[in-house]
């Protein structure tokens, strides 16, 4: 029997206020899937639904063919990692980690042998009998993790569980979550707001924002193809170009144009829009070029030209600002040689491939 | 001078070394000297509690030992040995030993209220601390305190006609056909006005216990499998622990030498040992008998809390209390 997590038209009111609106998605066993979105967007309610704190207001949570939306938490074959670890403070690392197992009755032999493995699985071997306060911060995150395994759940729910590590830390703890989910099979759903986070360890992010998602993709789908003006901006840096759209735009054989402002940016023609309506685009800065280096021989290439406002080095890249009679447009170029930098004040060509425009209709 | 090339060489022995400094500077070291400090801030306090507690006590002590007027009869331990009659328990005749029995009585009537207090607490402070709304919970606190607005000696008089045999609750009983109750007058009675007059003392360090526990400790406990009774046994006990053993000392201290809610409410059976105390003093006129009776409390109620003390500090699972220090 696979174990797919469905989450059906779920909707939470706190109150006055919904923190939640008609959420839906589903999750395959064994994927590693991230609810994205700013704080107050719903993310980590929803997941607490699926936890089993709070109850929807209305739709389904279940978990394969079975309906969980209101069976106690620890009734369900879940298992949380808090943001602050919830460590029991006055319980030995050995108490915590067999904590679940103590519940279920699981007797002190076999209990200190699963606690043994799982703290060796988080490579902290031998630590059963420290207390809490005396592990650093990436220490309790691994003990949070081993005590919320050992019970085997289906489902490992994470809110933003290294929300409190420092950079570093942050970084090595990405690969080794990771790789444990993918060693272990479990389904992952994972809250965070770090969109570098969500894209280097999901299967698949879903964007939420006002409770409701805005778009549902792989990290890749999610970082270049986002589809509403939300999720371009939100994930990494962007140009984002608000305007009206335009059939057989700018006369220059284009099928379709975005005119915002000063430029005319040209795209496919759209069956959903019509003649006038409000559209934006977003082009990452990285895809933009100096000079028409992307139109070498590309019939896609769009081309424009403008003048440097700006070069704002920062080691690897230099982001160049460039505006196009009065549109500022940004592009990310590597640096190999920093005496080809361009210089303020001078005049440039700035070019991209139209298939790195995206429209946004949301 | 070859010292006053070491002060110009070395910059910290300098600061170090009161004999070469000015009397200014001495006194601005002495000023700023965690002694003086000490000094400025506790001193008010120790001074009030020399005066208004240690000076008392030291003449309990001091009439509990001598045969009359202090200094002016002989020492004796006659007084402490009319309350351990020794020739009574050679005898076997326990039921002789009336002020044992009497002390035995005392704490446990105050053992009894300490934890019917700390029952009554739980319950509420756990909706207080945990799931009271935040607008809330500053009028409910308030709901707790409003009580001590009135005299303790009125709301004690005011249980009277609740509990009489024909008081509130026995009228409503007969009318449901149900047989009274003996309320009044004996030690439930004493009881009850106990509770109700130190349950707010067990309250407000629970609530402040229950307030500053984290919730999603009580989350993941019941995430991990605990059913609600099992994450308090795990998780809520031991952590509020701190808070229950500072209301419930002090509600124990002043339970076992309680004496007005006895003498309203307890009649015979409900007799408390500050009550014979009392009589020493105020009836008897025997004031060595009576500071004996005093010491012997002092000495009974502080040996209990000290076990309970050390016993809450080596409860299983109650290591937030370690630094407890008592």
């Amino acid at each position: 029997m696979t174990s797919t997590l469905h989450v059906d038209s779920v909707t939470k009111d706190f109150g006055s206020v919904r923190a939640v609106e008609d959420v839906s998605f589903t999750v395959d066993e064994g994927k590693f899937v991230t609810l994205l979105g700013p704080s107050g967007c719903g993310k980590t309610t929803t997941l607490r639904m699926i936890a089993g704190f709070e109850t929807p207001t209305e739709g389904r949570v279940r978990l394969g063919d079975h309906d969980i939306t209101t069976e106690e938490p620890y009734l369900r074959p879940t298992s949380m990692v808090f943001q602050n670890y919830a460590l029991f403070p006055h319980k030995t690392v050995g108490e915590n980690v067999g904590f679940g197992l103590k519940m279920r009755d699981v007797p002190p032999d076999e209990r200190s042998d699963r606690v043994a493995k799982m703290l060796d699985l988080i490579e902290l071997p031998g630590i059963e009998d420290r207390g809490i306060d005396e592990l650093s911060g990436g220490q309790q995150q691994r003990v949070a993790l081993a005590r919320a395994l050992i019970t085997e759940p289906e489902v490992l729910l994470l809110d933003e569980p290294l929300g409190a590590l420092d950079l570093k830390l942050r970084k090595n703890m990405q690969v080794e979550l990771k790789n444990l989910q993918e060693e272990l099979g479990i389904t992952f759903v994972y809250v965070t707001h770090d969109q570098e986070e969500a894209l280097t360890m999901s299967d698949e992010i879903i964007i939420l924002n006002e409770g409701e998602i805005e778009q549902r993709g792989t990290p890749t789908e999610i970082y270049e193809s986002p589809r509403t003006r939300f999720v371009a901006d939100f994930i990494g840096d962007t140009n984002l170009l608000d305007g009206t759209y335009v059939e057989n735009g700018g006369g220059n054989g284009n099928a379709a144009a975005v005119e915002c402002g000063s430029v005319d940016v040209p795209i496919d023609s759209l069956s959903a829009a019509a003649d006038g309506q409000s559209l934006s685009v977003s082009i990452r800065p990285e895809k933009i070029a100096l000079g028409d280096g992307a139109g070498n021989g590309n019939e896609n290439a769009v081309t424009l030209r403008g003048e440097v406002e700006d070069v704002i080095y920062q080691g690897n890249v230099a982001k160049v600002h460039v505006t196009i009679d009065g549109t500022e447009l940004v592009l990310e170029q590597q640096v190999i040689d920093t005496v080809n930098l361009p210089t303020p004040g001078s005049e440039c060509t700035i070019s991209w491939d139209q298939e790195n425009t995206n429209v946004l209709t949301g | 001078m070859s010292s006053q090339d070491d002060v110009a060489t070395d910059p910290v022995r300098s600061q170090r070394t009161p004999e070469t400094s000015t009397l200014r500077e001495r006194v601005l070291e002495w000023a700023d000297s965690e002694v003086f400090k000490g000094a400025i801030s506790l001193g008010p306090v120790l001074i009030l509690l020399t005066v208004f507690y240690a000076v008392p006590v030291a003449l309990l002590l001091i009439y509990s030992i001598f045969v009359e007027d202090p200094f002016a009869s002989g020492l004796t331990f006659e007084h402490f040995g009319r309350f351990v009659d020794v020739s009574a328990i050679t005898s076997l005749q326990f039921s002789e030993l009336s002020y044992v029995r009497l002390l035995g009585r005392s704490i446990g009537i105050a053992v009894i209220v300490t934890v019917l207090s700390l029952v009554i607490s739980y319950p509420i402070t756990y909706y207080l601390g945990q799931h009271a709304p935040e607008r809330w919970k500053i009028a409910l606190v308030m709901l707790v305190i409003i009580p001590f607005w009135t005299s303790y000696l009125i709301r004690t008089y005011a249980w009277i006609p609740i509990l009489s045999n024909n008081g509130f609750i026995n009228s409503a009983l007969t009318t449901m056909g149900l047989p009274s109750l003996p309320l009044l007058n004996n030690y439930v009675g004493s009881i009850i006005g106990l509770v109700y007059v130190f349950v707010p003392f067990t309250i407000l360090p629970l609530y402040a216990s229950m307030e500053g526990l984290d919730s999603s400790l009580i989350e993941a406990a019941r995430d991990l499998g605990a059913s609600r009774w099992e994450a308090f046994r795990e998780v809520v006990f031991p952590l509020t622990l701190p808070g229950a053993l500072a209301g419930g000392v002090f509600v124990f201290i002043k339970t076992a030498a309680a004496y007005v809610t006895p003498s309203l409410l307890g009649g015979t059976s409900g007799r408390m040992y500050a009550q014979v105390i009392e009589t020493q003093f105020g009836t008897a006129f025997n004031w060595n008998f009576g500071a004996a009776l005093a010491v012997i409390l002092v000495v009974v109620v502080l040996g209990t809390i000290w076990i309970a003390m050390r016993w809450g500090i080596d409860v299983k699972g109650s290591r937030g209390l370690g630094g407890g220090g008592l």
